[in-house]
Protein backbone atom coordinates (compact mmCIF):
# COMPACT_ATOMS: atom_id res chain seq x y z
CA UNK A 1 0.00 0.00 0.00
CA UNK A 2 1.69 3.17 -1.17
CA UNK A 3 1.56 6.08 1.20
CA UNK A 4 -0.35 9.01 -0.15
CA UNK A 5 2.03 11.85 -0.83
CA UNK A 6 1.34 15.53 -1.11
CA UNK A 7 2.27 15.25 -4.75
CA UNK A 8 -0.46 12.71 -5.49
CA UNK A 9 -2.87 14.82 -3.48
CA UNK A 10 -2.10 17.88 -5.56
CA UNK A 11 -2.37 15.99 -8.81
CA UNK A 12 -5.74 14.57 -7.82
CA UNK A 13 -7.16 17.64 -6.18
CA UNK A 14 -9.63 19.90 -7.87
CA UNK A 15 -9.68 22.51 -5.19
CA UNK A 16 -11.94 24.86 -7.04
CA UNK A 17 -13.47 25.87 -3.71
CA UNK A 18 -10.33 27.66 -2.75
CA UNK A 19 -9.24 28.63 -6.21
CA UNK A 20 -5.83 27.08 -6.12
CA UNK A 21 -5.01 24.72 -8.84
CA UNK A 22 -1.53 25.29 -10.03
CA UNK A 23 1.61 23.71 -11.24
CA UNK A 24 3.93 22.01 -8.83
CA UNK A 25 6.54 24.42 -7.69
CA UNK A 26 8.78 25.49 -4.94
CA UNK A 27 6.46 28.00 -3.40
CA UNK A 28 8.73 29.27 -0.62
CA UNK A 29 12.47 29.32 -0.45
CA UNK A 30 14.79 30.71 2.20
CA UNK A 31 18.46 30.99 1.30
CA UNK A 32 21.11 31.36 3.95
CA UNK A 33 18.73 33.42 6.06
CA UNK A 34 20.00 35.10 9.23
CA UNK A 35 17.89 37.39 11.36
CA UNK A 36 18.48 39.19 14.63
CA UNK A 37 16.21 41.43 16.65
CA UNK A 38 17.10 44.49 18.66
CA UNK A 39 17.76 43.56 22.31
CA UNK A 40 16.34 40.09 22.15
CA UNK A 41 17.67 36.57 22.45
CA UNK A 42 15.68 35.25 19.49
CA UNK A 43 17.44 34.89 16.16
CA UNK A 44 17.90 32.77 13.07
CA UNK A 45 21.24 31.82 11.58
CA UNK A 46 21.97 30.43 8.13
CA UNK A 47 18.56 28.87 7.63
CA UNK A 48 17.82 27.04 4.37
CA UNK A 49 14.19 26.07 3.79
CA UNK A 50 12.27 25.04 0.74
CA UNK A 51 8.52 24.39 0.70
CA UNK A 52 6.75 22.92 -2.31
CA UNK A 53 3.22 23.75 -3.28
CA UNK A 54 0.67 21.58 -1.50
CA UNK A 55 2.99 20.60 1.31
CA UNK A 56 1.93 20.83 4.94
CA UNK A 57 5.03 21.72 6.91
CA UNK A 58 5.28 21.74 10.68
CA UNK A 59 7.86 23.94 12.41
CA UNK A 60 8.67 22.83 15.92
CA UNK A 61 11.33 23.19 18.60
CA UNK A 62 11.82 24.38 22.17
CA UNK A 63 11.04 27.88 23.44
CA UNK A 64 13.17 30.59 21.84
CA UNK A 65 14.29 28.25 19.07
CA UNK A 66 13.14 30.62 16.31
CA UNK A 67 10.01 28.81 15.09
CA UNK A 68 7.78 31.87 15.06
CA UNK A 69 10.59 34.05 13.72
CA UNK A 70 11.00 31.66 10.80
CA UNK A 71 7.23 31.67 10.21
CA UNK A 72 7.30 35.48 10.12
CA UNK A 73 10.19 35.46 7.64
CA UNK A 74 8.59 32.90 5.33
CA UNK A 75 5.41 34.99 5.25
CA UNK A 76 7.14 38.35 4.75
CA UNK A 77 5.99 39.77 8.09
CA UNK A 78 9.72 40.08 8.74
CA UNK A 79 11.11 42.44 7.49
CA UNK A 80 7.92 44.32 6.50
CA UNK A 81 6.00 44.51 9.79
CA UNK A 82 8.58 43.66 12.43
CA UNK A 83 11.82 45.62 12.60
CA UNK A 84 14.95 43.55 12.83
CA UNK A 85 18.50 44.65 13.47
CA UNK A 86 19.93 42.20 10.95
CA UNK A 87 18.44 40.53 7.90
CA UNK A 88 20.84 38.61 5.69
CA UNK A 89 20.11 36.11 2.96
CA UNK A 90 16.93 35.99 0.91
CA UNK A 91 13.40 34.62 1.11
CA UNK A 92 11.37 33.98 -2.03
CA UNK A 93 7.60 33.68 -1.73
CA UNK A 94 5.90 32.47 -4.92
CA UNK A 95 9.06 33.43 -6.77
CA UNK A 96 9.18 36.99 -5.45
CA UNK A 97 11.95 38.33 -3.25
CA UNK A 98 10.26 39.00 0.09
CA UNK A 99 12.59 41.87 0.98
CA UNK A 100 12.17 43.77 -2.28
CA UNK A 101 8.51 43.08 -2.98
CA UNK A 102 5.93 45.44 -1.49
CA UNK A 103 4.11 43.89 1.45
CA UNK A 104 0.75 44.29 -0.29
CA UNK A 105 1.91 42.02 -3.11
CA UNK A 106 3.22 39.42 -0.69
CA UNK A 107 -0.04 39.41 1.22
CA UNK A 108 -1.92 38.45 -1.93
CA UNK A 109 -0.21 35.08 -1.65
CA UNK A 110 0.04 34.66 2.11
CA UNK A 111 -2.60 34.32 4.80
CA UNK A 112 -1.24 34.56 8.32
CA UNK A 113 -3.12 33.58 11.47
CA UNK A 114 -1.42 34.62 14.68
CA UNK A 115 -1.32 32.61 17.88
CA UNK A 116 -4.13 34.52 19.55
CA UNK A 117 -6.95 34.88 17.01
CA UNK A 118 -8.61 37.71 18.95
CA UNK A 119 -5.64 39.91 18.13
CA UNK A 120 -6.65 39.93 14.48
CA UNK A 121 -10.46 39.69 14.65
CA UNK A 122 -12.09 43.10 14.61
CA UNK A 123 -15.40 42.81 12.72
CA UNK A 124 -18.67 43.22 14.63
CA UNK A 125 -19.95 40.09 12.90
CA UNK A 126 -18.21 37.07 11.41
CA UNK A 127 -19.29 38.21 7.96
CA UNK A 128 -17.95 41.72 8.47
CA UNK A 129 -14.61 40.35 9.60
CA UNK A 130 -14.37 38.09 6.59
CA UNK A 131 -15.30 40.60 3.88
CA UNK A 132 -12.96 43.37 5.04
CA UNK A 133 -10.05 42.18 2.92
CA UNK A 134 -12.23 41.53 -0.11
CA UNK A 135 -13.79 44.97 0.02
CA UNK A 136 -10.33 46.47 0.16
CA UNK A 137 -9.39 44.55 -2.96
CA UNK A 138 -12.40 46.27 -4.59
CA UNK A 139 -13.94 42.98 -5.65
CA UNK A 140 -17.43 42.95 -7.14
CA UNK A 141 -20.37 42.38 -4.82
CA UNK A 142 -21.25 39.01 -6.38
CA UNK A 143 -17.69 37.80 -6.15
CA UNK A 144 -17.52 38.79 -2.48
CA UNK A 145 -20.76 36.99 -1.75
CA UNK A 146 -19.65 33.83 -3.54
CA UNK A 147 -16.36 33.69 -1.76
CA UNK A 148 -18.02 34.37 1.59
CA UNK A 149 -20.57 31.57 1.15
CA UNK A 150 -17.92 29.14 -0.04
CA UNK A 151 -15.51 29.86 2.80
CA UNK A 152 -18.17 29.85 5.53
CA UNK A 153 -19.15 26.38 4.36
CA UNK A 154 -15.54 25.26 4.22
CA UNK A 155 -14.86 26.24 7.84
CA UNK A 156 -18.34 25.14 8.91
CA UNK A 157 -19.35 28.50 10.35
CA UNK A 158 -22.47 29.22 8.28
CA UNK A 159 -24.70 29.49 11.31
CA UNK A 160 -22.44 32.10 12.91
CA UNK A 161 -22.48 34.45 9.92
CA UNK A 162 -24.24 37.21 11.88
CA UNK A 163 -22.67 36.39 15.25
CA UNK A 164 -20.25 38.64 17.12
CA UNK A 165 -16.94 36.77 16.73
CA UNK A 166 -15.83 37.62 20.25
CA UNK A 167 -18.77 35.71 21.74
CA UNK A 168 -17.65 32.48 20.05
CA UNK A 169 -15.57 29.70 21.59
CA UNK A 170 -11.79 29.49 21.16
CA UNK A 171 -11.97 26.98 18.33
CA UNK A 172 -14.63 29.00 16.55
CA UNK A 173 -12.65 32.24 16.89
CA UNK A 174 -9.60 30.47 15.49
CA UNK A 175 -11.73 29.32 12.55
CA UNK A 176 -13.04 32.85 11.97
CA UNK A 177 -9.46 34.13 11.83
CA UNK A 178 -8.53 31.36 9.40
CA UNK A 179 -11.68 31.97 7.32
CA UNK A 180 -10.83 35.68 7.03
CA UNK A 181 -7.57 34.59 5.46
CA UNK A 182 -8.94 31.78 3.27
CA UNK A 183 -11.54 34.06 1.78
CA UNK A 184 -8.69 36.06 0.23
CA UNK A 185 -7.58 32.84 -1.49
CA UNK A 186 -3.96 32.93 -0.45
CA UNK A 187 -1.62 30.38 -1.99
CA UNK A 188 -0.03 29.71 1.38
CA UNK A 189 -1.60 29.65 4.82
CA UNK A 190 0.58 30.29 7.87
CA UNK A 191 -0.70 29.23 11.29
CA UNK A 192 1.14 30.08 14.52
CA UNK A 193 0.20 27.47 17.14
CA UNK A 194 -3.38 27.03 15.96
CA UNK A 195 -4.35 24.54 18.69
CA UNK A 196 -2.12 25.39 21.63
CA UNK A 197 -4.64 27.65 23.36
CA UNK A 198 -7.66 25.48 22.62
CA UNK A 199 -9.56 22.91 24.65
CA UNK A 200 -10.02 19.36 23.32
CA UNK A 201 -13.22 20.32 21.49
CA UNK A 202 -11.62 23.33 19.77
CA UNK A 203 -8.58 21.24 18.87
CA UNK A 204 -10.82 18.68 17.16
CA UNK A 205 -12.45 21.46 15.12
CA UNK A 206 -9.13 22.79 13.90
CA UNK A 207 -7.86 19.31 13.04
CA UNK A 208 -10.96 18.68 10.94
CA UNK A 209 -10.26 21.88 9.07
CA UNK A 210 -6.62 20.98 8.59
CA UNK A 211 -7.73 17.69 7.06
CA UNK A 212 -9.93 19.59 4.60
CA UNK A 213 -7.13 22.00 3.73
CA UNK A 214 -4.90 19.02 3.10
CA UNK A 215 -7.48 17.39 0.87
CA UNK A 216 -7.83 20.66 -1.01
CA UNK A 217 -4.09 20.65 -1.67
CA UNK A 218 -3.40 23.85 0.20
CA UNK A 219 0.14 24.78 1.19
CA UNK A 220 0.25 25.22 4.95
CA UNK A 221 3.16 26.18 7.18
CA UNK A 222 2.39 25.90 10.85
CA UNK A 223 4.13 26.19 14.19
CA UNK A 224 3.04 23.85 16.95
CA UNK A 225 4.63 22.38 20.06
CA UNK A 226 2.06 19.74 20.99
CA UNK A 227 2.28 17.74 17.81
CA UNK A 228 0.59 14.43 18.64
CA UNK A 229 -2.77 15.26 17.08
CA UNK A 230 -1.43 17.21 14.15
CA UNK A 231 1.06 14.62 12.96
CA UNK A 232 -1.31 12.63 10.70
CA UNK A 233 -1.89 15.76 8.59
CA UNK A 234 1.74 16.76 8.18
CA UNK A 235 4.07 16.00 5.27
CA UNK A 236 7.27 17.31 6.75
CA UNK A 237 8.62 18.43 10.10
CA UNK A 238 11.33 21.03 10.54
CA UNK A 239 12.87 21.26 13.99
CA UNK A 240 14.72 24.36 15.09
CA UNK A 241 17.08 24.83 17.99
CA UNK A 242 18.64 28.16 18.92
CA UNK A 243 17.88 29.66 15.55
CA UNK A 244 19.22 26.82 13.45
CA UNK A 245 17.48 24.01 11.62
CA UNK A 246 18.54 20.78 13.23
CA UNK A 247 16.24 18.30 11.51
CA UNK A 248 14.11 18.47 8.37
CA UNK A 249 12.37 15.26 7.35
CA UNK A 250 9.06 13.57 6.68
CA UNK A 251 7.48 12.34 9.95
CA UNK A 252 8.74 8.75 10.01
CA UNK A 253 12.29 9.72 9.20
CA UNK A 254 12.04 12.65 11.58
CA UNK A 255 11.42 10.34 14.53
CA UNK A 256 13.99 7.72 13.49
CA UNK A 257 16.73 9.09 15.77
CA UNK A 258 15.25 8.89 19.27
CA UNK A 259 18.13 10.56 21.01
CA UNK A 260 18.20 13.52 18.66
CA UNK A 261 14.44 14.00 18.85
CA UNK A 262 14.54 14.02 22.65
CA UNK A 263 17.48 16.39 22.72
CA UNK A 264 15.48 18.79 20.53
CA UNK A 265 12.76 18.93 23.18
CA UNK A 266 10.10 17.61 20.84
CA UNK A 267 6.90 16.50 22.57
CA UNK A 268 7.10 12.86 21.47
CA UNK A 269 3.62 11.36 20.91
CA UNK A 270 2.66 8.24 22.86
CA UNK A 271 2.56 6.13 19.69
CA UNK A 272 6.14 7.04 18.89
CA UNK A 273 7.25 6.37 22.48
CA UNK A 274 5.68 2.90 22.25
CA UNK A 275 7.42 2.34 18.91
CA UNK A 276 10.77 3.32 20.48
CA UNK A 277 10.18 0.79 23.27
CA UNK A 278 9.35 -1.96 20.82
CA UNK A 279 12.29 -1.14 18.58
CA UNK A 280 14.63 -1.47 21.53
CA UNK A 281 13.23 -4.86 22.52
CA UNK A 282 12.24 -6.62 19.34
CA UNK A 283 13.34 -4.32 16.54
CA UNK A 284 11.18 -2.23 14.21
CA UNK A 285 12.26 -1.21 10.72
CA UNK A 286 10.42 2.11 10.83
CA UNK A 287 8.90 4.34 13.48
CA UNK A 288 5.14 4.70 12.89
CA UNK A 289 3.81 8.14 13.81
CA UNK A 290 0.06 7.53 13.96
CA UNK A 291 -2.18 5.05 15.76
CA UNK A 292 -3.32 3.54 12.48
CA UNK A 293 0.23 3.03 11.24
CA UNK A 294 1.33 1.37 14.46
CA UNK A 295 -1.78 -0.81 14.55
CA UNK A 296 -1.06 -2.04 11.01
CA UNK A 297 2.57 -2.80 11.87
CA UNK A 298 1.58 -4.71 15.01
CA UNK A 299 -1.26 -6.62 13.34
CA UNK A 300 1.15 -7.69 10.61
CA UNK A 301 3.78 -8.81 13.11
CA UNK A 302 1.18 -10.95 14.85
CA UNK A 303 -0.29 -12.51 11.72
CA UNK A 304 3.14 -13.14 10.17
CA UNK A 305 4.22 -15.32 13.02
CA UNK A 306 1.00 -17.32 13.30
CA UNK B 1 -4.18 11.88 55.62
CA UNK B 2 -5.62 15.26 56.47
CA UNK B 3 -8.19 17.08 54.42
CA UNK B 4 -6.71 20.32 53.23
CA UNK B 5 -9.58 21.52 51.09
CA UNK B 6 -13.19 20.59 51.54
CA UNK B 7 -15.83 21.84 49.15
CA UNK B 8 -19.44 21.19 50.19
CA UNK B 9 -22.31 21.60 47.76
CA UNK B 10 -20.77 24.63 46.09
CA UNK B 11 -22.99 26.65 43.79
CA UNK B 12 -21.75 29.77 42.05
CA UNK B 13 -22.95 32.33 39.56
CA UNK B 14 -21.33 35.61 38.56
CA UNK B 15 -24.53 37.67 38.89
CA UNK B 16 -28.02 37.26 40.27
CA UNK B 17 -29.54 36.93 36.81
CA UNK B 18 -26.79 34.87 35.20
CA UNK B 19 -26.65 31.11 34.79
CA UNK B 20 -25.07 28.85 37.38
CA UNK B 21 -21.41 28.28 36.56
CA UNK B 22 -20.90 25.73 39.33
CA UNK B 23 -23.74 23.44 40.28
CA UNK B 24 -23.39 21.47 43.49
CA UNK B 25 -19.66 20.71 43.63
CA UNK B 26 -18.48 18.33 46.35
CA UNK B 27 -14.75 17.75 46.54
CA UNK B 28 -12.26 16.86 49.26
CA UNK B 29 -8.55 17.18 48.67
CA UNK B 30 -5.93 15.77 50.99
CA UNK B 31 -2.35 16.66 51.79
CA UNK B 32 0.20 15.27 49.38
CA UNK B 33 -2.02 14.85 46.34
CA UNK B 34 -1.56 15.96 42.75
CA UNK B 35 -5.08 16.50 41.51
CA UNK B 36 -5.76 17.39 37.88
CA UNK B 37 -8.98 19.00 36.72
CA UNK B 38 -9.97 18.40 33.11
CA UNK B 39 -12.92 19.40 30.93
CA UNK B 40 -13.81 21.69 28.04
CA UNK B 41 -13.40 25.47 28.30
CA UNK B 42 -16.37 27.05 30.02
CA UNK B 43 -17.15 24.01 32.20
CA UNK B 44 -16.13 25.82 35.39
CA UNK B 45 -12.58 24.60 36.09
CA UNK B 46 -11.06 28.03 36.63
CA UNK B 47 -14.13 29.25 38.54
CA UNK B 48 -13.77 26.25 40.86
CA UNK B 49 -10.10 26.75 41.67
CA UNK B 50 -10.62 30.48 42.24
CA UNK B 51 -12.80 29.46 45.19
CA UNK B 52 -9.87 27.71 46.86
CA UNK B 53 -7.79 30.87 47.22
CA UNK B 54 -10.84 33.00 48.00
CA UNK B 55 -10.78 35.08 44.80
CA UNK B 56 -14.40 33.99 44.49
CA UNK B 57 -16.80 33.25 47.35
CA UNK B 58 -19.60 30.68 47.05
CA UNK B 59 -23.07 31.87 46.10
CA UNK B 60 -24.31 28.80 48.00
CA UNK B 61 -22.40 26.13 49.88
CA UNK B 62 -19.03 26.20 51.65
CA UNK B 63 -15.35 26.00 50.85
CA UNK B 64 -13.05 25.06 53.72
CA UNK B 65 -9.29 25.50 53.46
CA UNK B 66 -7.32 24.00 56.34
CA UNK B 67 -10.59 23.99 58.25
CA UNK B 68 -11.24 27.71 57.73
CA UNK B 69 -14.35 28.70 55.82
CA UNK B 70 -13.30 31.01 52.97
CA UNK B 71 -16.45 33.09 53.60
CA UNK B 72 -14.82 34.37 56.79
CA UNK B 73 -11.36 34.86 55.34
CA UNK B 74 -9.79 37.61 53.27
CA UNK B 75 -7.91 36.61 50.13
CA UNK B 76 -4.63 37.91 51.59
CA UNK B 77 -5.10 35.62 54.62
CA UNK B 78 -5.66 32.65 52.34
CA UNK B 79 -2.55 33.63 50.35
CA UNK B 80 -0.46 32.18 53.19
CA UNK B 81 -1.84 28.74 52.39
CA UNK B 82 -2.87 28.86 48.77
CA UNK B 83 -0.74 29.98 45.84
CA UNK B 84 -2.38 30.48 42.48
CA UNK B 85 -0.40 30.59 39.24
CA UNK B 86 -2.63 32.14 36.63
CA UNK B 87 -3.19 30.90 33.11
CA UNK B 88 -1.22 33.67 31.42
CA UNK B 89 2.04 34.62 33.17
CA UNK B 90 1.86 38.12 31.67
CA UNK B 91 -1.27 38.82 33.71
CA UNK B 92 0.64 38.07 36.89
CA UNK B 93 4.14 39.44 36.33
CA UNK B 94 4.41 43.16 37.05
CA UNK B 95 7.73 44.10 38.64
CA UNK B 96 10.78 45.71 37.01
CA UNK B 97 13.30 43.07 38.05
CA UNK B 98 13.24 39.36 38.76
CA UNK B 99 14.18 39.99 42.41
CA UNK B 100 11.38 42.50 42.97
CA UNK B 101 8.98 40.16 41.24
CA UNK B 102 9.73 37.05 43.27
CA UNK B 103 10.24 38.88 46.58
CA UNK B 104 6.90 40.69 46.37
CA UNK B 105 4.91 37.84 47.88
CA UNK B 106 7.15 36.96 50.82
CA UNK B 107 7.67 40.68 51.58
CA UNK B 108 3.93 41.18 51.82
CA UNK B 109 3.54 38.13 54.01
CA UNK B 110 6.01 39.71 56.44
CA UNK B 111 9.04 37.46 55.90
CA UNK B 112 12.29 38.73 57.50
CA UNK B 113 14.89 40.14 55.03
CA UNK B 114 17.13 37.08 55.18
CA UNK B 115 14.09 34.84 54.77
CA UNK B 116 13.06 36.82 51.70
CA UNK B 117 16.47 36.36 50.08
CA UNK B 118 16.40 32.67 50.88
CA UNK B 119 12.85 32.30 49.52
CA UNK B 120 13.77 34.11 46.28
CA UNK B 121 16.91 32.10 45.61
CA UNK B 122 15.42 28.74 46.56
CA UNK B 123 12.29 29.22 44.47
CA UNK B 124 14.28 30.39 41.43
CA UNK B 125 16.54 27.37 41.89
CA UNK B 126 13.50 25.08 42.00
CA UNK B 127 12.17 26.40 38.68
CA UNK B 128 15.70 26.38 37.22
CA UNK B 129 15.61 30.00 36.19
CA UNK B 130 19.27 30.95 36.18
CA UNK B 131 19.18 34.65 35.43
CA UNK B 132 20.61 37.69 37.13
CA UNK B 133 18.23 39.05 39.74
CA UNK B 134 18.14 42.49 38.09
CA UNK B 135 16.99 41.19 34.70
CA UNK B 136 13.73 42.67 33.46
CA UNK B 137 10.97 40.02 33.40
CA UNK B 138 9.61 41.34 30.09
CA UNK B 139 12.86 40.33 28.37
CA UNK B 140 12.21 36.66 29.19
CA UNK B 141 10.77 34.09 26.82
CA UNK B 142 7.26 32.78 27.43
CA UNK B 143 8.60 29.55 28.96
CA UNK B 144 10.84 31.51 31.31
CA UNK B 145 7.96 33.80 32.27
CA UNK B 146 5.82 30.80 33.16
CA UNK B 147 8.56 29.48 35.42
CA UNK B 148 9.03 32.94 36.93
CA UNK B 149 5.31 33.08 37.71
CA UNK B 150 5.62 29.73 39.48
CA UNK B 151 8.68 30.97 41.39
CA UNK B 152 6.63 34.00 42.58
CA UNK B 153 4.18 31.65 44.20
CA UNK B 154 6.69 29.10 45.52
CA UNK B 155 8.48 31.93 47.34
CA UNK B 156 5.43 32.29 49.60
CA UNK B 157 5.77 28.62 50.54
CA UNK B 158 2.10 27.74 50.14
CA UNK B 159 0.55 24.44 51.25
CA UNK B 160 -1.59 24.31 48.15
CA UNK B 161 -0.34 25.24 44.72
CA UNK B 162 -2.91 25.90 42.03
CA UNK B 163 -1.73 25.85 38.43
CA UNK B 164 -4.09 26.94 35.67
CA UNK B 165 -2.87 25.40 32.39
CA UNK B 166 0.80 25.69 33.36
CA UNK B 167 2.13 23.86 30.31
CA UNK B 168 0.15 25.60 27.56
CA UNK B 169 2.58 26.81 24.94
CA UNK B 170 5.55 25.28 26.74
CA UNK B 171 8.12 23.03 25.15
CA UNK B 172 8.83 19.52 26.37
CA UNK B 173 11.70 20.52 28.67
CA UNK B 174 9.66 23.22 30.40
CA UNK B 175 6.64 20.90 30.78
CA UNK B 176 8.78 18.23 32.36
CA UNK B 177 10.52 20.78 34.60
CA UNK B 178 7.17 22.15 35.80
CA UNK B 179 5.77 18.69 36.48
CA UNK B 180 8.90 17.65 38.36
CA UNK B 181 8.53 20.72 40.58
CA UNK B 182 4.93 19.68 41.24
CA UNK B 183 5.90 16.11 42.03
CA UNK B 184 8.60 17.22 44.47
CA UNK B 185 6.15 19.53 46.24
CA UNK B 186 3.62 16.73 46.51
CA UNK B 187 6.21 14.29 47.77
CA UNK B 188 7.14 16.78 50.46
CA UNK B 189 3.53 16.83 51.65
CA UNK B 190 2.20 19.82 49.68
CA UNK B 191 -0.85 19.66 47.46
CA UNK B 192 -1.06 20.62 43.81
CA UNK B 193 -4.25 21.31 41.88
CA UNK B 194 -3.68 21.59 38.16
CA UNK B 195 -5.96 22.47 35.27
CA UNK B 196 -4.76 21.07 31.96
CA UNK B 197 -5.85 20.07 28.48
CA UNK B 198 -2.78 17.90 27.95
CA UNK B 199 -4.20 14.45 28.66
CA UNK B 200 -0.90 12.62 28.17
CA UNK B 201 0.64 14.84 30.84
CA UNK B 202 -2.38 14.49 33.15
CA UNK B 203 -2.30 10.69 32.88
CA UNK B 204 1.43 10.54 33.53
CA UNK B 205 1.71 12.83 36.53
CA UNK B 206 -1.59 12.97 38.45
CA UNK B 207 -2.65 10.97 41.49
CA UNK B 208 -6.26 11.82 40.84
CA UNK B 209 -8.27 13.24 37.95
CA UNK B 210 -11.44 15.28 38.38
CA UNK B 211 -13.55 15.50 35.22
CA UNK B 212 -15.90 18.48 34.91
CA UNK B 213 -18.73 19.21 32.52
CA UNK B 214 -21.30 22.01 32.63
CA UNK B 215 -20.43 23.11 36.14
CA UNK B 216 -20.56 19.63 37.64
CA UNK B 217 -18.03 16.99 38.57
CA UNK B 218 -18.83 13.97 36.41
CA UNK B 219 -15.94 11.77 37.55
CA UNK B 220 -13.31 11.79 40.28
CA UNK B 221 -10.97 8.82 39.92
CA UNK B 222 -7.40 7.68 39.37
CA UNK B 223 -5.95 8.50 35.93
CA UNK B 224 -6.48 4.86 34.87
CA UNK B 225 -10.09 5.01 36.09
CA UNK B 226 -10.77 8.04 33.90
CA UNK B 227 -8.77 7.23 30.78
CA UNK B 228 -9.97 3.65 30.37
CA UNK B 229 -13.63 4.74 30.52
CA UNK B 230 -14.23 5.56 26.85
CA UNK B 231 -17.94 6.26 27.40
CA UNK B 232 -17.09 8.89 29.98
CA UNK B 233 -14.46 10.46 27.70
CA UNK B 234 -16.87 10.53 24.76
CA UNK B 235 -19.57 12.16 26.87
CA UNK B 236 -17.22 15.05 27.68
CA UNK B 237 -15.71 15.13 24.17
CA UNK B 238 -12.18 14.27 25.21
CA UNK B 239 -10.13 11.99 22.98
CA UNK B 240 -8.81 8.79 24.57
CA UNK B 241 -5.06 8.49 25.03
CA UNK B 242 -3.26 7.08 21.99
CA UNK B 243 -2.08 3.95 23.82
CA UNK B 244 -5.55 3.18 25.21
CA UNK B 245 -7.12 3.62 21.80
CA UNK B 246 -4.50 1.41 20.19
CA UNK B 247 -5.09 -1.33 22.78
CA UNK B 248 -8.81 -1.28 22.02
CA UNK B 249 -8.17 -1.33 18.26
CA UNK B 250 -5.96 -4.37 18.67
CA UNK B 251 -8.57 -6.08 20.84
CA UNK B 252 -6.24 -6.32 23.81
CA UNK B 253 -7.80 -7.38 27.11
CA UNK B 254 -6.50 -4.55 29.26
CA UNK B 255 -6.41 -0.84 28.47
CA UNK B 256 -3.07 0.70 29.40
CA UNK B 257 -2.80 4.45 29.99
CA UNK B 258 0.99 4.72 30.01
CA UNK B 259 3.47 3.91 27.28
CA UNK B 260 5.48 1.65 29.58
CA UNK B 261 2.40 -0.42 30.44
CA UNK B 262 1.51 -0.56 26.76
CA UNK B 263 4.95 -1.85 25.79
CA UNK B 264 4.70 -4.54 28.49
CA UNK B 265 1.23 -5.56 27.30
CA UNK B 266 2.41 -5.68 23.71
CA UNK B 267 5.29 -7.98 24.61
CA UNK B 268 2.65 -10.47 25.81
CA UNK B 269 0.28 -9.77 22.95
CA UNK B 270 2.87 -10.31 20.24
CA UNK B 271 3.76 -13.97 19.74
CA UNK B 272 7.32 -14.97 20.58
Amino acid sequence: MGKETWRSRIENSSDATLGLRGTLLEIIKAENLSVEYYRSQFSLSNVEVSVDQGEIVLLTGPSASGKSTLLYCLSGIIPHCINVSRYAGEVYICGENARKTPFVSIMKNCGVVLQNPTSQIFGMTVEEDMVFGLENLCLKRDEIKNRLDETLEFVNLEKYREADPLTLSGGEKQRVAIASMLVMRPKILFLDEPTSNLDPRGTREILLMLRKLREAGKTVVLVERKIEHILPFVDRIIALDRGEITLDAEPRRFFADEELVKRLGVNVPQVVRVAYGLRERIGLAEIPTSIDELRDVLAKMRSDSV
Amino acid sequence: MKELVEIRDLWFRYGKESAWVLQGINLAIEEGELVSIIGQNGCGKTTLVKHVNGLLKPTKGDVLVKGFNTKNMETHELAKFVGHVFQYPDSQIFADTIFNEVSFGPRNLGFAPNEIEEAVSSSLRKVELQKDLDVRPDSLSIGEKERLAIADILAMKPDILILDEPTTGQDYFTCEAIMKICRELVDSGKTVMMISHDMDLVARWSDRVVVMSDGKIVADRTPAGVFTDFDLLESVEINPLQVSLLARMLGMENTPVSTDAMIESLMDWLPR
